[in-house]
């Protein structure tokens, strides 16, 4: 049994999605936590400042990774295999997460998208593989 | 991990901890154990183990690199040509895929008695498994308790075996489940968050 087409293309163009909204989003982020290190490291101290600035690199990092991985897929979305699709549907939902707290919703929006899309990916494969 | 037992096991089985699985002769029981079967199939999605791959086709080292879960088409690509023919036509690797997608969740407070190698190898991931007969990664010598162990008390029960979506989803929900079922640890990170703020 073949992979249903619809969901194909739903998880292209939430990964077209990820990629515009990821690039876009994630550079504000980055400097919207820049002016908060500075802000807290000015009030509470240089370890406040680092303790955010260790938090928000780790999402950041995060947030490129899912975007990385977006762009590298959406050529061959064939080669995503089922525990790849579950990793970085679970990756995407902590992003999206942490976005949607911190105000930047564009991006929350995509990485919803795009975990739900990785997630009915994922099942349809194991549909198709029985 | 598969624990090889050697000497008096009657008399170690009814002391070890629940959940377990045990693998061997079922008159070196002692006390209440489920007696777990599953119903026939073969499938080409879930994941097998390792020990379950190298089981049937001797490549459980090839196994090791892919991430659960996988399909057939997936290992293949990753064996040799020799032993992927080997792979293609192999009833048992089927039937491991199919085993492998077993519901642990029930079997969470009880102790269990297989007879088929490959369910063993299923349930092993989720809860400590005893063997006579298999070789394992470690071995363990009971000694012999003064009292007699109590007879053994056999309950048939029949292993439910997940629908490939089901399993996608019982993988999905996995470790948040853990992590909820486990309060101290979410207590100790946040702990140690509050420490680093």
């Amino acid at each position: 049994m073949a992979v249903k087409k619809s969901v194909v293309e739903l998880l292209k163009f939430a990964m077209a999605l990820e990629v515009a909204f990821g690039m876009v989003g994630l550079l504000s982020a980055l400097a919207l936590s820049a002016a908060v290190v500075y802000l807290l490291a000015y009030v509470f101290g240089p370890v406040a400042g680092a303790a955010f600035a260790a938090l928000s690199a780790a999402y950041i990092a995060m947030g490129y990774s899912t975007v990385f991985f977006a762009y590298k897929a959406i050529k061959r979305p064939e080669l995503v295999k089922p525990s790849t699709a579950i990793l970085w549907s679970r990756v995407a939902l902590i992003a999206a997460g942490v976005s949607a707290l911190s105000a930047n919703l564009l991006y929350a929006a995509s990485s919803t998208l795009l975990a739900l899309a990785l997630y009915l990916y994922a099942k349809e494969l194991a549909k198709a593989a029985t | 991990m598969i624990i090889e037992l050697e000497g008096c096991v009657s008399s170690f089985l009814p002391a070890a901890q629940a959940p377990l699985v045990f693998y061997g002769p079922s008159n070196l029981l002692a006390g209440r154990f489920l007696h777990l079967r599953a119903g026939d199939g073969l499938s080409e999605f879930g994941a097998p183990t390792p020990k379950a791959v190298e089981y049937c086709i001797g490549a459980g080292r090839y196994a090791k690199r892919l991430n659960p879960p996988y399909t057939l088409k997936e290992l293949l690509e990753t064996l040799p040509e020799g032993l992927r023919e080997k792979a293609e036509d192999s009833v048992c690797l089927r039937r491991a895929f199919y085993l492998s997608r077993v519901d642990p969740r029930p079997l969470r407070t009880a102790k269990v008695y297989v007879d088929d190698p490959l369910l063993l190898f299923a349930l092993e991931p989720y809860m400590s498994a005893y063997v006579v007969g298999i070789p394992g990664d470690r071995r363990k010598r009971a000694k012999c308790g003064a009292d007699p162990p109590p007879p053994p008390q056999l309950v048939d029960a029949e292993a439910r075996i997940l629908s490939p979506e089901e399993f996608v989803d019982f993988l999905y929900t996995r470790d948040v489940l853990k992590l909820l079922a486990n309060p101290l640890l979410v207590l100790k990170l946040l702990w140690r968050l509050r420490r680093v703020l």
